[in-house]
């Protein structure tokens, strides 16, 4: 009896240590994908690629001073989850505007206050960057390789492969672009660095970087469709025309005095050269013009194909960058993004001329007969504005005792509100409505603008060389599509430089909040003198029905030499002994 | 309760009804020839006793000659002798060896002789433990032996735990002698062998509870024993009569201290201040122009509506932790079990019934309450299967029904709205709960009402069973070879469940004061459940299983062997987690000559699946020494007054495997880019694609890869000294313990940015950590006349440092975490001064950037560049866990009277406020930043820039004091305390009474738990052991936030029946 239990005992433990040893213990869990394991799957591969978009560059509210605070712990915008950190856009760190609420990061980064602390500095996007190059290569290094090509169900057409190796590749210029603008030359990495790699690159010069960048995009360029034949799905998706306004926008940079200290024309011709090949291609034209400046709302409102989209950033619908620039009055409306009488006073009269406070009918009635795109732009004090939400407002009223100054929470610092990319049927209290975004990263409006740039600069206003358009008919386009009565060809600027001055006015006033004032003043070179003065708002006191205007001064701003270019992390110098700081920083 | 008062009665009869008859002296003494003082001496089946003197001598009288006397003395063999007419009785009592030489001690795997134990191991006294038990066991063990250092879990009912958190919130963090790894420090617990959680035992099922400390007590776990081990042992039944004991109690629980805020004059008068401040700075700076009207937020009007309270719905003034809270709730409990045996079969069943009422309040208008049921059911079963053979059967079933409110998520992760810590910091001026009528109030502006929100879309039902079960089969093998015997053992524990979230919204009304009129603002929502997803679900499994062959030898007289072989496997699976698997074999050896000198050696060799094939492996080895002094000749003979002194010491490895399976595999992961991630992230934010603007799902590079991850291997020292004086009256233990952990897991944090690899890059086993402490515990126990005493203290001190981590290359040395504890933080060192306006004004005072105001807090200027920031944050001071706690029980007896209390405390230890309790009006003010505030306003006769001890007062926004977080010395606050956890008083009836009303016990007691606390967090009001709701791994950083569940008190009346 005693045997056969021991025996029983025994028998059992071995086998049951012999069924379920090995084969468990050194399996690997079928739960995680490997690079093979996407290569083979269409659907896979496609994931993989679109993943690659969430690092195209985002615009809007994207500042924010602390991007690991929860609104508990801030507690900035009481009673509103996920709300709480100060997201103010990039234009309010310029003379494009200052934001409603105060110390955020565009006041902090506006106002001189910014590091080479990696908390300290509002626009480093250095690790997304990085990341997001990473992720390209490790579609070209490991996945592409794989990739079953084939026409068969599962398989991976010849021409798709080829639109995912370019969508990678234009990703991937793109990134090393924004780096660029950014730093100055930076360590170009093209490949993925293994984890116990070399870990000491040095900086390319600007140059070098402008060749990688452009040969990556002429690659890239050779790859993509025109446009892709179902909207529906891959509206969004990269282009030729973005590899070529990519290309366009690059040179236009590496021709600037910032990074052209030598004035070398060449640069400027290869500009004009990269622009004009994208007018030349006929693809492209300016969203039509109806009434006055309707042209000109409705191509940001407009999130379909459209051809004078070229690439942008696609957000999933929502109602949060209306409600973050929302005027308060409308519940829960946060102020957000207040335009600067600066900006205001640089939108001409509808008949081309300047605006003058002193001329005392402009000064009676500033905000009527304005360049159209002023109030399609920008929200004035009378304005006419009825988005959906509660309780429903006829006219924006910010004079002295208006609704949407005095008692709210988030007034505005200047007597305007945003108006552009604003939805007006974004609704972000119950019932919610949610509306598609798009911000542009390029359109052909720009392309115009950069081909105007660059041909003053090497051919002069009038000469169109051996391309179709002048710098002088390029600024004419937009300011017909604009809605100008008159003037559209700015007759006044009869030599070079006055036409420079025209035609970086015209980008002003064109592309204002898309994220390119910070990055203009800064390759003209006139940031130390734009951005180191107060901008103003407007104080309006209503009597009667009568408005007085009285500008006054809300923020003052700080520029130095150093900022020109952004400094590397503090830390990224300490990891990496090779990387040399920018200077001043 | 008539019962009770009767039984009273019959005592007070008993104790007085004795007569004289006649009268016994002697003298007691021990074998050598002593006298023995303190000895009782009682007539047997009498209450009638006495004690020997100092010199051993003893008078008694007894009813006649033919009575028994019965000497009992701590360290001797209780003696029974008949007096048979005699009237001197001389005796001597023998030494108690016997029994120290018989007694057990739980360890690794088995059971070892208590005298030759060599290793680190304390017992938990469960006859203490057992007194005012809270409803989580795990709550309990802090300062009862040491080496454990432990802080209590969160007050929620039924332990109740977001999709965030791992343990239930109610669990303590428990740490075997601090912590000695960067990673998951959290000990091992071991439940009948079987891998388990103390949170829902019924403490009367316990046996014992051991706690092995160092390596040669854990070495047999291999890479599980790094973190040390606490092994809990059912019961089981012993042979003899059906024996029953029932307990039933009745506990008011009331919360422990727990966040106040001011109310609604307070807080307007300090809002519009606060604004104040920050306009007056903001002119002062030129920020905004002189001409600026200051418009304070709230009127003059306001302001007396809130000091005069005439305005209720207008102007509401609500304390919302009240509103949502009662006073005080009840907690059932009733415990039964019965046990016994013939010698073919013990048996020991039990049941528990706990019932618990919330804190929150329930809906009124459906008198619906939230609860927390759990029974507990055990069935322990032995059978001698034959004479050789027993066969072991344990089987635990648990049942807990919650019906709690939601604790609330934080912002981002929230998936069902605002929850319970959400409302207590709510402005007390944001409206009125109930309408007059009894109706709730749709509250001013965007309708927030804390109560209907909390009875509204927040309530979790949610019903979990779990199963352990625990089949063992032990084979004497004396056939083979005398000594020698095998076990087999399976455990399986099981646990499911299913949490359904009440989605529910009573009817709101907006009520015009004026008129009088009730207007509809939201309908009721229709009440329906939703299955809440995945981490919810608590299923879990896991399965060990063993086989063992033990072997017991001596050899002559004097040389005693044992040797154990093991080989064990477990695996656990979860919801959602991956299954892990596990498996090893372990031996043991010890050798002693004469219980003198003690030898003993250890060994595991395990696997675990967490790593690459090439590193799956590992063995790990101990040994130890021990020398019993007290046995020598030398010492037996000269010292008497000691009776027992050990020295022991121990050396080996152990692992530690917990560090997240499967680093060794490169991996994509499929995702939707998680809503809300900021531009600044790695992953930055979420996209779209095609015409419907819809959020697109991506596959993306995941961590990569590490083939050459593989466990952490502590190397554990110990030195231990065990003394026992005066006959065992006075004993004595220390330890000294040095720990080294190398190949902790740390990630590369020199790798530059432009890798690309930031987050993703997998870790290395790069980190060093030592620990290092002493533990102490000294004991004294007798009896004086009829009272008996005893008193233990013990204290326990570890200190870690980290040594390496990989950290960045860093500008400033103090910018470096390496060097200090575990959990310090980098902190603004605070000069103790508030800048003034002057100082705002001089370049030459470093500031931070951003708005600074008058009254802000003033940081040293670390690296002197006159600039505040980042590089100024300096790794200093204690951090959340303990490293010095300690435990004191008294315990007191007269007659079946007791007392038993039971203390504790730590110290070295800090705490830090953030979120609600560091920001004020975010959304609420406390009391003591209203009373230290610094405020300078001549127009209103406010001057506290000499006496203030917190900062001037904002509304929003970056100032120092946010600075970092609020990461700075002036926020680092001292937590350490002293705790009356436990006072039990009761009453054992003496048996004669207990007898005739059929029991064989009956014992009466009021207890009461965490009864007293003594802090300097008083003024802050705020527990010293809250940990907010942090992981049960003890994940937390020290930075507390206010929103959470407090902790409660209880008192406790009950009963305790045997028969």
């Amino acid at each position: 009896m005693k045997k056969i239990i021991f025996l029983l005992v025994f028998i059992a433990g071995v086998l049951v240590f012999q069924s379920c040893s090995n084969d468990k213990i050194s399996s690997i869990p079928a739960d995680f994908a490997t690079a093979d394991q996407i290569a083979i799957n269409a659907a896979n591969v496609k994931a993989y690629i679109n993943n690659l978009y969430a690092f195209v560059p985002r615009g809007y509210n994207r500042l924010d001073t602390d991007p690991n605070s929860d609104d508990i712990a801030t507690g900035a915008l009481p009673g509103v989850p996920g709300k709480g950190s100060l997201t103010a856009m990039v234009a309010s760190a310029t003379d494009e505007a200052v934001h409603a609420t105060r110390n955020s990061a565009a006041e902090k980064w506006g106002t001189g206050n910014w590091s080479s602390s990696s908390t300290n500095n509002w626009d480093t996007q250095i690790k997304t960057e990085y990341t997001g190059i990473r992720r390209t290569f490790s579609y070209t290094e490991d996945i592409a390789p794989k990739l079953p090509i084939g026409l068969g169900g599962n398989e991976i057409s010849p021409a798709l492969r080829d639109q995912y190796l370019g969508e990678a590749l234009f990703i991937r210029a793109l990134l090393n672009f924004e780096l660029l603008k950014r730093y100055g030359g930076y360590p170009i990495v093209k490949t993925q660095l293994a984890a116990d790699g070399n870990f000491n690159i040095p900086r390319n010069t600007y140059d070098e970087c402008t060749k990688y960048i452009s040969d990556m995009c002429d690659q890239a360029q050779a790859l993509l469709p025109v446009v892709y034949p179902t909207a529906a799905s891959d509206f969004g998706r990269a282009t030729k025309g973005a590899c070529m306004a990519l290309k366009a926008r690059l040179l236009l940079y590496a021709a600037s005095p910032l990074n052209n200290p030598s004035n070398d024309i060449t640069k400027w011709q290869a500009a004009a050269a990269a622009s004009a090949a994208i007018i030349s291609s006929g693809t492209y034209s300016l969203y039509p013009a109806g009434t006055a400046g309707a042209g000109y709302e409705s191509f940001f409102l407009t999130i379909s194909p459209n051809p004078e989209l070229i690439f942008s950033r696609l957000e999933p619908a929502s109602s949060d960058i209306d409600q973050m620039n929302g005027i308060p009055s409308i519940n829960l409306g946060y102020g957000g993004t207040c335009p600067t009488l600066d900006l205001v006073n640089d939108y001409e009269t509808v008949d081309g001329k300047p605006f003058d406070w002193s001329n005392p009918a402009m000064a009676a009635s500033p905000f009527t007969n304005r360049d159209p795109r002023f109030a399609k732009t920008i929200l004035y004090n009378g304005a006419v504005w009825t988005p959906v939400g509660t309780p429903p407002i006829a006219t924006v009223d910010t004079y002295d005792g208006g609704k949407d100054i005095t008692n709210v929470p988030y007034p505005t610092r200047t007597g305007f509100y945003l108006r552009k990319f604003m939805g007006i049927n974004a609704r972000w209290i119950a019932p919610i409505s949610n509306v598609n975004h798009s911000f542009p990263i390029f359109r052909y409006a720009e392309v115009l603008l950069n081909y105007a740039e660059a041909m003053n600069e090497a051919y002069g206003p009038d000469n169109a060389s051996t391309f179709t358009l002048t710098a002088r008919q390029a600024i004419a386009l937009i300011r017909t599509r604009a809605g100008l009565t008159a003037n559209q060809s700015v007759t006044a600027a009869t030599t070079q430089a006055l036409m420079r001055t025209a035609i970086r006015h015209e980008r002003r006033i064109e592309l204002a909040f898309e994220e390119h004032r910070h990055m203009d003043l800064r390759r003209w070179m006139t940031a130390e003198t734009v951005l180191n003065q107060p901008v103003s708002g407007l104080k309006i006191v209503k009597v009667g029905s009568t408005f007085t205007y009285t500008p006054q001064v809300v923020e003052q701003r700080v520029f130095t030499n150093k900022m020109y270019r952004y400094p590397f992390p503090q830390d990224e110098l300490s990891r990496n002994p090779g990387l040399v700081q920018n200077p001043g920083w | 309760m008539k019962i009770l008062y009767i039984l009273l009665i019959f005592s007070l009869v008993a104790t007085g009804a004795f007569a004289q008859a006649i009268q016994v002296r002697g003298t007691v003494s021990d074998s050598k020839g002593a006298s023995i003082p303190g000895v009782s001496i009682l007539v047997e089946g009498t209450k009638t006793g006495t004690v020997s003197n100092a010199t051993g001598q003893y008078i008694i009288n007894v009813p006649n000659g033919n009575s028994v006397l019965i000497f009992t003395s701590l360290g001797y063999v209780t003696s029974k002798v008949q007096i048979n007419g005699r009237k001197d009785i001389n005796i001597t009592l023998a030494d108690d060896e016997a029994t120290s030489l018989t007694e057990v001690q739980v360890v690794g795997y088995g059971t070892q002789k208590k005298i030759s134990v060599v290793s680190a191991i304390s017992n938990i006294e469960m006859k203490d433990l057992r007194k005012a038990a809270p409803s989580n066991l795990s709550n309990s063990l802090g300062g009862r032996v040491p080496g454990l250092i432990t802080r209590m879990g969160d007050g929620a009912i039924g332990g109740i735990q977001n999709r965030y958190q791992s343990g239930a919130i109610d669990d303590a963090q428990i740490f075997i002698r601090g912590k000695g790894t960067l990673n998951n420090s959290a000990a091992l617990v071991l439940i009948d062998g079987v891998e388990g959680s103390l949170s829902r035992l019924n403490p009367e099922d316990i046996d014992q509870i051991s706690v092995l400390k160092d390596a040669s007590a854990t070495a047999v776990y291999g890479v599980r024993g790094a973190n040390g081990v606490i092994i809990v042992t059912t019961r089981k039944g012993i042979v003899g009569k059906p024996r029953v004991s029932i307990t039933t109690q009745l506990r008011m629980m009331k919360p422990l201290d727990f966040p106040k805020f001011l109310g609604s004059y307070d807080y307007a008068t300090l809002y519009n201040e606060a604004q104040k401040n920050v306009y007056s700075a903001q002119v002062a700076q030129g920020v905004i122009p002189a001409s600026t009207v200051f418009t304070p937020l709230y009127s003059a009007a306001d302001i007396e509506h809130y000091r005069t309270g005439d305005d209720p719905y207008g102007h509401p003034d609500v304390d919302w932790a009240k509103a949502i809270n009662k006073d005080h709730y009840f907690e059932k409990q009733g415990i039964g079990n019965i046990s016994g045996g013939t010698d073919k079969v013990t048996y020991y069943l039990s049941g528990e019934y706990d019932q618990s009422g919330g804190l929150a309040i329930g809906d009124k208008t459906k008198g619906t309450d939230y609860n927390a049921k759990r029974y507990n059911l055990r069935s322990n079963l032995d059978f001698n299967v034959t004479k050789t053979t027993q066969l072991s059967v344990k089987l635990n079933g648990l049942l807990n029904d919650l019906y709690a409110q939601s604790t609330g998520e934080s912002s981002g992760q929230r998936v069902n709205g605002v929850g319970y810590y959400f409302i207590v910091v709510r402005a007390p001026n944001e409206g009125q709960p109930y309408n007059p009528n009894g109706t709730f109030n749709w509250g001013k502006g965007a309708g927030w009402n804390g109560v209907a929100d909390l009875l509204a879309q927040n309530i979790y039902k949610r019903v979990s069973n779990n199963l352990a079960s625990n089949f063992s089969l032990n084979q004497d093998l004396k056939f083979i070879t005398p000594g020698l015997s095998a076990k087999l053992l399976y455990g399986l524990t099981y646990g499911a469940g299913s949490t359904k979230t009440l989605v529910q919204g009573p009817s709101m009304y907006s009520y015009d004061v004026a008129t009088g009129i009730y207007t509809l603002a939201r309908p009721a929502v229709v009440p329906s459940y939703t299955a809440v997803g995945d981490g919810f679900q608590p299923f879990t499994r896991n399965q060990e299983l063993e086989v063992s062959l033990n072997y017991t030898k001596t050899i002559g007289k004097d040389h005693n062997i044992t040797a154990l072989a093991i080989a064990t496997q477990s695996t656990s699976e979860a919801q959602l987690a991956l299954p892990r698997y596990f498996q090893g074999v372990a031996g043991r050896v010890t050798y002693d000559y004469k219980h003198k000198y003690l030898l003993e050696g250890n060994v595991g060799y395990n696997g675990s699946d967490a790593f690459n094939s090439a590193h799956r492996y590992a063995l790990f080895p101990a040994g130890a020494v021990g020398w019993v002094i007290s046995e020598e000749k030398f010492m037996k003979n000269n010292v008497k007054f000691l009776d027992f002194m050990k020295i022991r010491g121990s050396f080996g490895e152990v692992g530690n495997d917990r560090i997240g399976s499967f680093q060794y595999l490169y991996q994509y992961s499929f995702s939707v880019p998680p809503a809300g991630t900021t531009s600044n992230g790695p992953d930055p934010g979420n996209y779209s694609l095609g015409l419907n603007g819809v959020n697109q799902a991506g596959y993306r590079e995941g961590t990569l890869g590490n083939d050459q991850v593989t466990w952490e291997v502590a190397k554990k020292t110990d030195l231990g000294l065990e003394m026992k004086f005066f006959h065992s009256r006075l004993s004595f233990n220390g330890d000294v313990f040095y720990t080294k952990t190398n190949n902790i897991l740390q990630f590369r944090a020199d790798a530059p940015i432009y890798s690309g690899l930031s987050s993703r890059l997998p870790a290395l086993n790069i980190g060093k950590v030592t620990n290092k402490g002493i533990e102490l515990t000294l004991g004294w126990a007798d009896h004086v006349g009829d009272w008996d005493y005893s008193i233990e203290a013990n204290g326990t001190y570890a200190h870690n440092n980290i040594d390496y981590r990989g950290e960045a290359i860093k500008a400033y040395p103090w910018l470096y975490s390496t060097g200090h504890s575990i959990g310090t933080e980098a902190l603004y060192t605070w000069t103790g001064k508030f800048y003034s306006a002057e100082d705002i004004a001089n370049p030459k005072v470093a500031k931070p950037a951003g708005q600074i105001i008058p009254g802000d807090l003033v940081f040293a200027d670390l690296n002197g560049d006159g600039i505040i920031d980042g590089n100024d944050q300096a790794y200093q001071g204690y951090n959340e866990t303990p490293e010095i706690m300690y435990g004191l029980n008294l315990n007191v007896g007269y007659k079946g009277f007791y007392l038993s209390t039971n203390w504790y405390g730590a110290a070295h230890v800090a705490f830090r406020p953030s979120g609600a309790l560091l920001n004020e009006f975010a959304f609420q003010v406390q009391p003591y930043q209203r009373d230290g505030r610094w405020v300078y306003d001549p127009s209103r006769g406010l001057d506290t820039r000499a006496t203030a001890t917190y900062p001037a007062l904002v509304v929003s926004g970056s100032t120092s004091n946010k600075l970092g977080g609020g990461a700075s010395t002036f926020n680092k606050l001292d937590a350490s305390y002293v705790r009356l956890r436990t006072a039990e008083f009761g009453y054992d009836f003496p048996k004669s009474i207990a007898k005739k009303l059929h029991f064989s016990n009956l014992r009466i007691f009021v207890s009461g738990s965490n009864l007293l606390t003594f802090t300097p967090l008083k003024k802050y009001h705020i527990d010293p052991e809250y940990i907010g709701a942090s992981n049960a791994d003890g994940s937390s950083n020290g930075a507390n936030t206010g929103v959470y569940s407090p902790q409660n008190k209880f008192y406790a009346a009950g009963l305790n029946v045997t028969f």
